[in-house]
């Protein structure tokens, strides 16, 4: 861990319980990210993304549970670890420190609120705020989240909005009490193309201006692209790989990483047929022996199917594959 | 107040609830008017006047102590709408608290409560309630209590199904998130969203406690003389029904119209507020 983290993780594990069967949803995940940094959390569906953010906002509920680790928060120049807070403090940092929004802006608004009321929510909760202030507040982020006829929004229903607005009601909702550190768990997955370029340029624009930290969960790496100074890859619970952005992009190091990042279309490259990864997430009840990403790999050697592979570090950036042992 | 005009609109259009409320309404105005819409005292006796048929004089008669029986029914109906009122108040309250504890948190806590549900139906419901007024005596309060003691379970059901159904949506998720405690998301998010089917009930559960007490009164374990409600006017009129038709055909077509406005009411209301149902007639 570095001085300056701001949120640390270490060794996260959350399992869901069914029965006898754990589903080991997310094992022995660590990173950190620096104030006013940005991590993404990449990987397919029912890989542990979502999990590990929910882990962190403490929101995980039964069968699931964190079964063991570290989530060290820096709250008022000390480190503390998240785990041992009392829900009571945790009510605190939710909303509070750090906020979070969600993949869809259709049903993570409540019907029967007008916008202003939900907005306002987290402010009455963290800052005490009533009546015209908190009006003003309420104004006043609406704005920040892009959304120009402020008034307007504020007195409609989520139902009377179009995603884009609704999804910029979500960030406002999010970053209304000033957290430190901001969850977008597929905040643009959704949206349709045009409006998705349009709220990454509104989050970027706003974690520069508020030194805001975020961690950006996504399938999409051309999302995360945008947004990430670093990158870690989550395969089945686990990261595979954790690297700064640019040298992923570059050089990607896991063939899961190499895998991903040929999905991705691009111009330059014609094909006839986008190439996929073959097969699918492993079951979390049930998860291949050795390293979980064998059954799928193109490189797949005799070790990787006994053995997990620990970490490596290649030039700085984490790897976990017996390619590079 | 936008969305209430709306569903006030859809209301009246929709014609038995509009028939229903109107008399809901008009009955409403009565027993709050009692004193303007009778010259009689209730209670006043007047042998002289004894078991007259309506006229002029008595709308609907005088009963065997030679009381006006129109300013019987008309005091009676404050007694019988307070009663309804106040009992299904006190079992939509024990309701919603159940049920919605019951359905957010699951686990144990579920587990007790539907199975003192469970134990509160398995007791027939009369048998319970004579039981009660036995223990504690007839008076209006007592009536009033044990009917809501004793009549909350199916709306505990409906409103645990209800949270069930609601408490895993993104925005519960989301309100979480924002820092909301338990009883506020409960309370502020959740319980907002399954009003609607709650209003219904709370409409047939009225018309079902005038019932249970206007048959309480007519036992003669409810409201008790002189006090008059509809039920115990029927009690007393009943040993003249061969004389005196009007002790008993007016009292008795008052709670059948009551029961019938209030449940015609709550049949408009889960026509109007239940999406399911106004969906589907939208597409026919």
């Amino acid at each position: 861990m570095t001085e300056t983290a701001l949120l640390s993780l270490k060794k996260l594990h959350t399992y869901f319980l069914a029965g006898k069967n754990e589903g080991r949803a997310v094992e022995g995940v660590s990173f950190d990210i620096g104030s006013s940094g940005s991590v993404g959390l990449v990987g397919e569906s029912g890989c542990g993304k979502s999990v590990t953010a929910l882990s962190i906002m403490r929101l995980i509920s039964s069968p699931g549970r964190i079964i063991s680790g570290e989530i060290l928060f820096e709250r008022g120049g000390k480190q503390v670890d998240l785990l041992s807070l009392s829900e009571k403090e945790m009510t605190k940092v939710r909303g509070g420190e750090i906020s979070m929004i969600f993949q869809e802006p259709f049903t993570a608004l409540n019907p029967v609120f007008r916008v202003e009321a939900q907005v306002g929510e987290a402010a009455r909760l963290h800052l005490g705020l009533e009546g015209k202030a908190l009006q003003a507040l309420v104004m006043k982020a609406l704005y920040d989240a892009g959304i120009k006829e402020a008034e307007r929004v504020a007195g409609s229903y989520p139902h009377e909005l179009s995603g884009g607005l609704r999804q910029r009601v979500m960030i406002a909702m999010a970053l209304i009490s000033g957290p430190k550190l901001l969850i977008a768990d597929e905040p643009t997955t959704a949206l349709d193309v045009t409006v998705q370029a349009q709220i990454l340029d509104l989050l970027a624009e706003i974690r520069v201006k508020r030194k805001l930290s975020v961690i950006m969960i996504s399938h999409d790496l051309a999302i995360i692209h945008r947004i990430c100074d670093s990158v870690n890859i989550m395969y089945s619970g686990r990261i595979v790989e954790s690297s700064g952005k640019e040298a992923l992009f570059k050089s990607p190091l896991h063939p899961y990483t190499a895998g991903l990042l040929k999905s991705i279309p691009s111009l330059s490259r014609i094909e006839k047929r986008l190439p996929a990864i073959p097969g699918n997430v492993p079951d979390l009840f049930d998860p291949p022996a050795g390293c979980r990403f064998h059954p799928r790999c193109p490189k797949a050697m005799d070790i990787c199917k006994k053995t997990e592979p620990g970490e490596s570090v290649v030039e700085g950036r984490m790897v976990k594959c017996w390619l590079y042992k | 107040m936008k969305t209430l005009f709306k569903y006030l609109k859809l209301l009246s259009a929709n014609k038995p609830a509009f028939i229903g409320g109107a008399l809901v309404a008009a009955l409403a105005v009565v027993a709050l008017s009692a004193p303007l819409l009778t010259a009689y005292d209730p209670a006043g006796q007047s042998m002289a006047e004894k078991l007259q048929p309506p006229s002029r004089a008595h709308l609907l008669g005088t009963d065997e102590l030679g009381r006006d029986v129109f300013s019987r029914m008309v005091y009676g109906s404050r007694i019988s709408l307070s009663v309804g009122l106040a009992a299904v108040a006190i079992s939509t309250l024990i309701g919603i608290l159940v049920g919605a504890v019951s359905g957010y948190f699951g686990g144990w806590v579920d587990q007790v409560f539907m199975r003192l549900v469970d134990i509160v139906l398995s007791v027939p419901a009369l048998f319970f309630i004579l039981m009660l007024v036995v223990f504690l005596g007839p008076s209006i309060f007592n009536v009033m209590v044990i009917i809501g003691l004793t009549t909350w379970t199916d709306l505990a059901r409906l409103v645990r199904a209800e949270v069930l159904s609601l408490k895993n949506r993104e925005y519960v998720l989301a309100a979480r998130a924002s820092g909301a405690s338990h009883a506020r998301i409960i309370i502020r998010h959740i319980l907002p969203n399954a009003m609607a089917p709650v209003f219904v009930s709370v409409t047939f559960g009225v018309a079902g406690a005038i019932l249970i007490e206007s048959g309480l009164s007519f036992l003669g374990l409810g409201v008790q003389p002189p006090d008059p409600s509809w039920g115990n006017i029927l009690t007393s009129g009943k040993d003249y029904i061969e004389t005196a038709w009007w002790l008993t055909a007016f009292p008795g077509l008052a709670i059948f119209a009551t029961i019938i406005s209030y449940n015609l009411l709550g049949e408009g209301l889960r026509d109007v507020l239940d999406p399911r149902l106004s969906a589907s007639k939208e597409r026919a």
